[in-house]
């Protein structure tokens, strides 16, 4: 059964599209049948970031208004067999996606992916709505910092009563928290909420937790989802998260600052 | 700590409406800062329809706490609760509007409503209004939610948002919780933010009632 899942936070900026390409890219990695699509109509960038800009010629909203099916509107990844990429359209306005319309898309898609990946665009009016709605899972992106912890726990709040699982009393929607640009050395400095202090407040299951890393601005602009850079902690983290989301059982890493020295060799990584 | 305000709306115009306030607010701002306030719709001439959204706005605009509204008919009530208004009973007996019903039962009715019961998490932006009687919540209330009861409130977890218990006047409702981090507690109108509340209280059980018209905090073993 084809899975759909919300990649969202309420604030802008936090990493949502930085993670729907890694999470996407991972699940493809691992055999599934994965498309990714970008909710943020008027503001695309997934294309970008997934390396596919240039062979964009129909978009969502194309699809949604009929002037392209979806066959010619998918783009293949260039890499990975099984990873597509439904991109959003620049130009049109956000009123072009309609209910309906979504849940036409991703009834079709359903019957030939094993995972839907939803990158919702900022905030909660009507694209972020429209994105979570039909949401099976949630990953609830998030930085340590006040502000988006409140945004997300309010995106929480709609998860559980707006979406179409709460609306129609089904299970609802599995939320996960992955907490990104994590700087470990600023938390032991009190500059920014520690897990434990995002954790307390929102009470979902830890999905992951992603560092700050230059690798994620350097994927960006090649157009590499970062986790296919085995190299840098983002990659090695994401790769974490997307084995978790599978269901395996994997340590959380990069949580503690990096000790120099004596103490480091004495008692190795604590994470 | 301010008892709750009540504003009567006389008509339609909010642009006057605004002007008055402003007028008022600028007389004495700190006392209308965070002030909680009833919007009253009942000895409002019947005319042009009210755009509530636009009035909710305007009491956030002059830092007031939108605590609910009454006294309207059912569809201005309706217009009001989309526009985020809590409805609250109507202060004078008498002025529910349900001519056509059937009469009631003679058997002897509660004076109490059941208590409303919340098991989940209240999240940021969310708001629960126990109507005419207690409120339990069995998970926290987080940063940025609102809870209010005509009677008491209980929150047997953190309570990180804001409380207002006694919301139509009972100045016997109290406030319990198992670790008050509130950013604001009010009973019947007499209200503290945060900052204001006292520092032994913080992340303690306590019970929270009104005492010679204060608010008065007693922390659990
Ligand atoms: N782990 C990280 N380390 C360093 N930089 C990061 C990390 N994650 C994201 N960023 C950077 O943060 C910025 C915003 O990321 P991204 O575009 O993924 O956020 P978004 O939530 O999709 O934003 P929007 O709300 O605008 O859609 C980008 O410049 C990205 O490179
Ligand atoms: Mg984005």
């Amino acid at each position: 059964m084809a899975k759909v899942i919300v990649v969202t936070s309420g604030k802008g900026g936090v990493g949502k599209t930085t993670t729907s390409a890694a999470i996407s890219t991972g699940l493809a990695l691992r055999g599934f049948k994965t498309v990714v699509i970008d909710f943020d109509v008027g503001l695309r960038n997934l294309d970008l970031i997934m390396g596919c800009e240039r062979r964009v010629v129909y978009d969502f909203v194309n699809v949604i208004m009929g002037d392209a099916n979806l066959n010619q509107a998918l783009i293949k990844d260039k890499q990975l067999e099984n990873l597509f990429i439904l991109p959003a359209s620049q130009t049109r306005d956000k009123d072009a996606l309609t209910q309906e319309g979504v849940e036409k898309v991703l009834n079709e898609l359903k019957a030939s992916f094993d995972f839907i990946v939803c990158d919702s665009p900022a905030g909660i009016e009507r694209g972020a709505h429209l994105a979570m709605y039909f949401a099976d899972e949630a990953i609830v992106v998030t930085n340590p910092e006040v502000s988006s912890v409140r945004d997300s726990d309010r995106m929480l709040g709609l998860l559980s009563s707006k979406s179409r699982r709460a609306e129609t009393g089904q299970s609802p929607v599995k939320e996960h928290l992955l907490l990104t640009r994590y700087s470990p050395e600023r938390v032991e400095r009190g500059e920014m909420l520690s897990v434990e202090d995002v954790q307390e407040i929102l009470s979902i299951p830890l999905l992951g937790v992603i560092p700050e890393s230059q690798a994620v601005l350097n994927a960006s602009n090649s157009g590499r989802p970062v986790i296919l850079d085995a190299e840098s902690t983002a990659g090695q983290a994401y790769a974490d998260a997307v084995a978790r989301f599978l269901g395996e059982n994997v340590d959380h890493r990069f949580l503690t600052a990096e000790k120099k020295g004596f103490l480091k060799r004495l008692f190795g990584s604590v994470a | 700590m301010f008892p709750l305000s009540v504003l009567y709306l006389m008509d339609a115009d909010l642009e006057a409406f605004a002007a008055q306030l402003a007028e008022r607010v600028e007389l004495a701002p700190q006392f209308f800062r965070n002030n909680p306030v009833i919007v009253d719709l009942s000895q409002r001439s019947a005319g042009s329809p009210l755009d509530y959204a636009t009035l909710y706005r305007l009491i956030k605009r002059f830092s007031m706490v939108p605590v609910g509204l009454r006294g309207g008919s059912e569809n201005e009530k309706a217009a009001a609760a989309q526009a985020g208004f809590n409805i609250l009973n109507d202060a004078k007996p008498g002025s529910e509007r349900k001519a056509a019903e059937p009469p009631p039962p003679p058997a002897p009715r509660p004076t109490v409503n059941p208590t409303l019961v919340v098991d989940q998490a209240v999240r940021s932006g969310h708001q629960i209004y126990a109507r005419g009687g207690d409120l339990v919540v069995l998970a926290p209330v987080n940063p940025g939610a609102e809870i209010l009861a005509d009677g008491n409130i209980h929150v047997y977890a953190p309570l990180r948002g804001r409380a207002l218990a006694g919301v139509s006047g009972n100045t016997n409702a109290r406030i319990f919780s198992d670790s008050l981090e509130a950013e604001l507690i009010s009973i019947a109108g007499r209200y503290q933010l945060s900052e204001d509340l006292p520092s032994s209280t913080t992340r303690k059980r306590v019970a929270i009632r009104l005492l010679d018209d204060k608010l008065h905090y007693d922390v659990l073993g």
